[in-house]
């Protein structure tokens, strides 16, 4: 998969079959730090809330990715700011206080997803691009998403250890961490 | 842990903050914390004395660190100056190390101000510094990292203030560090 197309820093090369527009697509998001941050602090933040948090939250997640695509020509290049902040939002939640209601999380998902796929089409209009592209960059969101949420959510429920829960956490701190410093970096 | 210490105090201080021998943001961002002792004592220190108040000091103390250190990071980055930065770091080591050493037992909100505070100089420090040459995202991944590897180690250490010679151990650590960081606050090291 990653010795596909490489993908030109989000202008999508729009060339190639439909496999290769789908794995260019999914690399758009694997090779950004910036897009995967956010989606590990909701991962983290779904396991810590629940160990099979997943199942709730990820609906809520697709439906946002899905909304996403005909809302980003609507938005700019800036959209990058607005979900690295909501992704260090989210990175401090699941470090300190990640028993959410279950309304909160969904809410959270549903947001995440919706600016993920803005931030990864950033200004793209609808249908612009091949379906094939928005399917990789689909795909790309929800795997590094599932991922996660579920080594994450296997971990915390094998060791139940309260040491356990609270490297996890400490582990979104850092992605909140991060996400500050990614975001002064890209505000400079 | 006295092979831990050995190798650590054997390694070539000559190399700190220098950058030799790093090929990439994330190596350059994970060697900064570890490779200049000012900063080293001072996250240990910081997962010591949070093992040494125990809960939720423990793990409070390591999850507010990274990101209020991240927050002085992003002032260093976009150039926000902030006086006497070197001063403030090596203060952290003293400070820190002598609240090890008196096995001073402070409310966990006290605790996490004054981690809170020397977090924004040493962040500021590593968001300064960051190399031109390589990626940003990598160096503000690898030092985050390197960071809360350091104050696990200060936590595991920090386990041994559980049993009373753990915990003369551990003070004397706390002595150590403060040692050090007067060494860098008084320019002997």
């Amino acid at each position: 998969m990653l010795l596909g197309a490489p993908a030109q820093a989000h202008s999508f090369l729009a060339e190639g079959g439909a496999y290769d527009l789908f794995v260019e697509g999914t690399t758009v998001i694997l090779q950004d730090v910036r897009l995967l941050l956010p989606i590990v602090a909701l991962g983290l933040l779904i396991s810590l809330w629940k160990a099979d948090g997943l199942i709730s939250a990820w609906p809520a997640n697709i439906a946002g990715n899905v909304l996403g695509v005909p809302l980003a020509v609507l938005v700019s290049d800036k959209i990058i700011l607005v979900y690295l902040l909501i992704g260090v939002f989210v990175g401090l939640i699941a470090s300190l206080t990640p028993k959410r209601s279950a309304t909160e999380i969904k809410v959270f998902a549903l947001v995440l997803g919706l600016i993920s796929m803005l931030s990864a089409l950033e200004g793209h209009e609808f249908f612009e691009l091949p379906i094939a592209i928005y399917l990789g960059l689909i795909f790309g969101l929800n795997l590094v998403f599932a991922a996660t949420a579920n080594i994450s959510g296997l971990i915390l429920s094998t060791f139940k250890a309260n040491w356990v829960n609270v490297a996890i956490r400490a582990i979104s701190s850092w992605t909140a961490a991060i996400g500050i410093l990614i975001f002064a970096v890209n505000f400079k | 842990m006295l092979l831990v210490i050995s190798l650590i105090l054997s390694a070539n201080m000559g190399f700190a903050h220098s950058g030799e021998g790093i090929d990439s943001g994330f190596e350059s961002g994970f060697w900064h914390p570890i490779l200049g002792w000012d900063h080293v004592v001072a996250m240990v220190a910081v997962g010591l004395w949070g093992a040494f108040l125990g809960s939720p000091a423990i793990f409070v103390l390591p999850i507010v660190f990274p990101i209020v250190m991240a927050f002085g990071g992003a002032l260093g980055v976009i150039g926000v100056p902030i006086p006497f930065i070197e001063t403030g770091i090596a203060l952290s080591g003293v400070v820190l190390g002598l609240l090890i050493l008196f096995a001073v037992k402070a409310p966990n909100y006290i605790a996490a101000i004054v981690v809170g505070i020397f977090a924004i100089f040493h962040g500021h420090a590593h968001g300064g510094e960051l190399p031109e040459q390589f990626s940003a995202y990598g160096y503000s991944v690898g030092f985050v990292i390197g960071t809360g590897l350091l104050h696990s180690v200060g936590i595991g250490f920090g386990f041994l203030a559980q049993s009373p010679l753990g915990e003369k151990v551990v003070r004397i650590v706390g002595g150590v560090i403060a040692f050090v960081g007067a060494a860098f606050l008084f320019g002997f090291a």
